[in-house]
């Protein structure tokens, strides 16, 4: 059975008054279901093998990298680096290298975390007035602001630098890069085997190039505002995003997928 | 540490051991449901289903009464029973009881007019007695003369061959209730309608056949839907109390050993709400009810012997599904404590921070799995492209149904009764002022069937 309304300025009351802006109802026509051949998942299991130990064999150098890319774009925004420190992240694993910037102190300058804690909720309250759907998401920050705010008022000795943060953001993001592969693997060549693998292998590197644009972000936070927007930084920025990304890979992914097995025929 | 001033060194600990707790909780809760949605959508990929009624589609033909509950739905009154009167069910077996409940506007009007004109459809005013729709179609059910009792919301559109294929399933005497597919047809309008027409794709496509297709059971969603009306009589009828008396009529009926199937051909296209506080509105009105049948019926699903270990364990699921979002802030709430503990620098093992990464990347990320598998099945190619904005919803739900639990804990906790059923915004006005074309008093023919077999609506 194929529906369809059409829009009929003469006959239709929806048409008449534009109501029903949609031309067309689509016809249901999902399909039963998609055979996963063990060809599919043989091809996911070596693809996620192959990244994971790519990732676990090259940690060095992979660290290595990162560090001298989110210090690229560190100094790209002028903020001055006074060096590298080693910090370990988990035993197995080797330590990352972080870059060493001033933090900003703001317990000792209540003017300026005044100012500071003003535009960040200013900000916010504008997202939560335009943007109706953000608003659950954007009293969390909230919270988060004023929590940061009351850690710098009322226990300073709290404060960290980006060392610290580094090492933080790193152990969440060396685990994210070794459970990736499987996860990409289960959700990109199971529904399509070639383009799947090839996507795998983009989404990692992506994964990699991106934590390092977050990082020196967050790394230029710290030495501008202290810890003020780090909770913020890291909550929207850490795993949430790697989340995002994999998310939009996904959608991605899907879409092609989608376009391959129903063509012009897609919705 | 810093958690509050002036916090001695035994509050510091508590509040530590909370904070870890509660993260804990959110992480073993949320996994769980995470590993059910990935299992869900790996099923629904890979498995075929093991029934399909479709194939009974018009061999069985029992006495059916079609119930459309109304409350002020003068805008869309018209098409619905425009849609039924054109169904191509036997007329000598079909009765459509359009019942006004409580209606201030032009409903009323409307379903006499039809009823004035087509002997198929019987007017039922309600002026008196508890309202919502549960009441209403307890009332509507003692004048129904059906063996099976068909259910629409007023907003829907029925296509023609759709009461055929949702009786279709009665054939199987074990059936009691059926469940059709709802597919947003406002898709296109906001970008919440948009979101929310993934989110039904994947809840109907991937969860509800899923269910069906591992032996569990599918909900019955109160429209688009059926139950038998002796089933209905040996469960003791609607509840009246219940805010979402379709998922309390599920569980009852499985309770009693009567099946629930889903027919994911048939489906019926709706609206869902296009601006947020409408949206609010119908999900703070799922939470309360969904929870509340919790309370009700958890004693009585977990020594039900009529149930499988993992149909109790699904039902569980099921019901609790909306304390998922005051746990997930909880967690998000003491994962931000942990982070100014000098705790979270010093993460010892390797195991327990992949444990924690994995909840809180790939754990949240398989309902967007869900979603995806959804849309592949259904050939939605550019839409998809939206599934990342759905986070938006995701938060805006989890803080609309947080709300909505505290206020109904509160008012269990004052000994206050339910909150009062609240009906969802609709936003197709269809012209209310004048309810038919042409400014006449009779609604437009919707659907035609042309000679290549399209059906067309309005006119064409």
């Amino acid at each position: 059975m194929v529906v369809r309304i059409v829009r009929n300025p003469a006959t239709s009351p929806a048409g008449r008054n534009g109501t029903m802006r949609r031309p067309f109802i689509y016809p249901h026509r999902s399909i039963r279901s998609i055979r996963i051949t063990r060809g599919r998942i043989f091809l996911a299991a070596v693809t996620a093998i192959l990244l994971t130990v790519l990732v676990a064999t090259e940690q060095t150098r992979l660290l290595a990298g990162h560090n001298w890319l989110t210090r690229a774009m560190v100094e790209l925004a002028g903020v001055p680096v006074e060096g590298v420190a080693m910090t370990p992240l988990f035993p197995g694993l080797e330590p990352a290298p972080a870059v060493v910037v001033t933090a900003s102190r703001l317990d000792g300058s209540p003017f300026e975390l005044l100012i500071l804690f003003a535009v960040g909720i200013l900000v916010l309250l504008q997202i939560h007035r335009r943007v109706p759907l953000a608003r659950g998401f954007v009293i969390f920050l909230m919270i988060l602001l004023l929590v940061a705010t009351g850690v710098v008022v009322f226990h300073p000795s709290s404060q960290f630098g980006s060392v610290e943060f580094t090492q933080i953001w790193m152990r969440g993001e060396m685990l994210v890069w070794l459970l990736l592969p499987w996860f990409s693997a289960a959700m990109f060549v199971l529904i399509h085997p070639l383009f799947g693998a090839a996507w795998a292998v983009a989404t990692q590197v992506y994964g990699c190039l991106w934590s390092a644009v977050r990082l020196a972000f967050s790394i230029c936070l710290i030495h501008y505002s202290g810890i003020l927007f780090v909770p913020l930084a890291w909550f929207a920025l850490g795993l949430l995003a790697d989340m995002v990304y994999l998310v939009v890979s996904y959608s991605i992914a899907v879409e092609w997928a989608s376009s391959q097995a129903w063509g012009r025929r897609g919705k | 540490m810093g958690v509050q001033p002036g916090l001695g060194k035994k509050g510091k600990m508590i509040v530590l051991l909370l904070a870890k707790f509660f993260l804990g909780l959110a992480i073993v809760v949320l996994t769980l449901y995470a590993i059910r949605h990935y299992v869900f959508a790996l099923c629904r990929l890979a498995l075929r289903r093991p029934r399909d009624f479709m194939e009974l589609t018009g061999f069985s033909l029992p006495r059916t009464s079609v119930l459309v509950p109304m409350h002020n739905e003068e805008a869309v009154a018209a098409d619905i029973l425009q849609a039924l009167v054109e169904c191509d069910y036997d007329r000598t077996r079909l009765e459509v009881l359009a019942i006004d409940d409580n209606s201030e506007d032009r409903t009323s009007a409307i379903i006499d007019d039809y009823a004035a004109r087509f002997s198929m459809v019987k007017a039922i005013h309600r002026h008196e007695g508890a309202g919502g729709k549960a009441a209403a179609l307890q009332e509507a059910t003692r004048q129904a003369t059906g063996e099976v009792l068909l259910l629409f919301d007023a907003d829907y559109f029925p296509g023609p061959s759709l009461v055929k294929q949702l009786v279709a399933p009665f054939s199987d005497p074990q059936v009691g209730s059926v469940m059709g597919r709802v597919v947003p047809h406002n898709t296109d309008k906001t970008l919440l309608a948009a979101l929310l027409g993934l989110e039904r794709a994947a809840g109907y496509q991937v969860g509800q056949q899923a269910r069906y297709n591992l032996g569990l059971t599918p909900q019955f969603g109160g429209t688009v839907g059926g139950v038998r009306t002796s089933a209905l009589t040996s469960v003791g009828g609607w509840n009246t109390e219940s805010l979402t008396e379709d998922t309390d009529l599920t569980f009852r009926l499985v309770l009693h050993g009567w099946k629930v199937a889903y027919v994911n051909r048939a489906e019926c296209y709706e609206e869902v709400p296009e601006s947020w506080p409408a949206r609010e509105t119908q999900i703070a009105r799922w939470a309360t009810g969904h929870t509340d049948c919790l309370h009700r019926l958890w004693p009585s699903l977990l020594a039900s012997r009529s149930l499988s270990l993992t149909e109790k364990v699904d039902a569980l699921f099921v019901l609790c599904c909306y304390l998922t979002a005051p746990v997930l802030i909880l967690g998000w709430l003491a994962s931000l404590v942990l982070f100014f503990s000098p705790q979270m620098h010093s993460v010892p093992v390797l195991s327990v921070a992949m444990l924690f990464v994995g909840y809180q990347m790939f754990g949240n990320q398989a309902t967007f799995f869900e979603l995806g598998i959804a849309a592949l099945l259904d050939g939605m190619n550019r839409r998809v492209l939206l599934m990342p904005c759905n986070l938006f919803n995701f938060f805006a739900s989890t803080s609309a149904i947080s709300k909505a639990l505290v206020r109904f804990y509160l008012r269990k906790l004052w000994g206050a009764g339910g909150p009062p059923w609240s009906k969802t915004r609709r936003f197709r006005t269809n012209g209310k002022e004048r309810p038919f074309a042409n400014g006449s008093s009779h609604a437009p023919k919707l659907f035609s069937q042309g000679a290549n077999g399209i059906y067309t609506r309005s006119g064409d």
